[in-house]
């Protein structure tokens, strides 16, 4: 019990420590646009209501991040650390998945417009990854033995190999989001809060 | 107190959300002003950062549950590649040979280039 509320209690500290921050960088930004809504409230108070509703926002993204990590362990994100064959091609699915998603959800909008950062920002950009891509993609070629024996460099074919797995994510993860608006009936642009 | 493995392994996932947590934010934070240059940065330095955690691991200067804290974690959530590629599938309908350079080519590099340097010191 005192572990968790130990793993809580960090939590708060290193994300609101980051809203108050980002917060005061913003601030008076988003005071000019609470100002004509508000004309009574004096300029400390009304920073005291950006603050509060950034710190609401950064706690959804906060919440949607903690989401798409456990999501991205339950679908096999501890790959990156093992030698499972099927690492790279799992997480190549999981993140076109989550891109085919995020073009579904940008047009559909299925949550509060509050809540569209915490599923577009926090959950997808939380499920999918980009360094692990990376990483998977270097490891590829050794894992296949394409390696010059001795030096341990990569062969042609296994550079081939992780250009390859680059450009197909590359290539997947642009037509699974194309693909995403079109079922969403859209094919537009994405708005903000990715 | 002693911890046994079944309270090792709840708290490497309760930390191991906690740091998606923050990633998540850090990335957010960073995105703000310029969702193109923030998304890069948060990409490049999340990739260099899972590179080290894993050299940190090849040489046991960290512990496997601290990796995946780190690596999963903080490396996995701080870099994203669905709002990447939300950017490019945008950039290229506008300025297609900026995204391509700028966007694309460039982070994708750097990323590589630091994953391969990460490695090479470790062989």
């Amino acid at each position: 019990m005192r572990s968790g509320g130990g793993a809580h209690g960090v939590l708060v500290v290193l994300v609101y420590g980051g809203v108050r921050r980002e917060s005061h960088r913003l601030g008076p930004a988003i005071a000019s646009v609470t100002q004509p809504m508000t004309p009574g409230v004096r300029s400390r108070d009304r920073m005291a209501i950006t603050d509060g509703l950034i710190g609401a926002r950064m706690l959804r993204i906060a919440l949607g991040g903690a989401l798409g990590t456990l999501l991205r362990l339950l679908a096999g994100g501890l790959v990156v650390l093992s030698a499972a064959p099927a690492g790279p091609l799992r997480l190549l699915a999981l993140n076109v998945a989550g891109a085919a998603v995020l073009g579904w959800v940008s047009v559909r909008r299925p949550v509060p417009a509050a809540w569209m950062p915490a599923l577009t920002t926090g959950l997808l950009g939380g499920l999918t990854t980009f360094s692990t891509m990376i990483v998977q993609a270097g490891t590829l070629g050794h894992d296949a033995g394409l390696v010059v024996e001795g030096s341990g460099r990569m062969t042609g074919a296994g550079l081939g190999l992780v250009a390859g797995y680059l450009t197909a994510s590359i290539t997947l993860g642009l037509a699974g989001l194309v693909l995403g608006r079109r079922l969403a009936g859209g094919g537009g642009r994405l708005g903000a809060g990715r | 107190m002693m911890l046994g493995p079944d309270s090792t392994l709840v708290l490497t996932l309760l930390a191991t959300l906690v740091a998606g947590a923050v990633g998540a934010v850090v990335r957010a934070a960073l995105t703000v002003r310029s969702p193109r240059l923030g998304t890069a940065a948060a990409n490049v330095t999340g990739t260099a950062l899972l590179a080290l955690v894993l050299v940190a691991l090849e040489r046991g200067a960290i512990a496997a549950e601290a990796a995946v804290v780190l690596g999963v974690g903080l490396s996995g959530s701080l870099t994203t590649f669905s709002g990447w590629i939300a950017l490019l599938a945008d950039g290229l309908q506008d300025r297609p040979v900026r995204t391509l350079l700028v966007d694309l080519l460039l982070p994708l590099l750097v990323a590589v280039g630091v994953t391969v340097l990460a490695f090479a010191v470790v062989a």
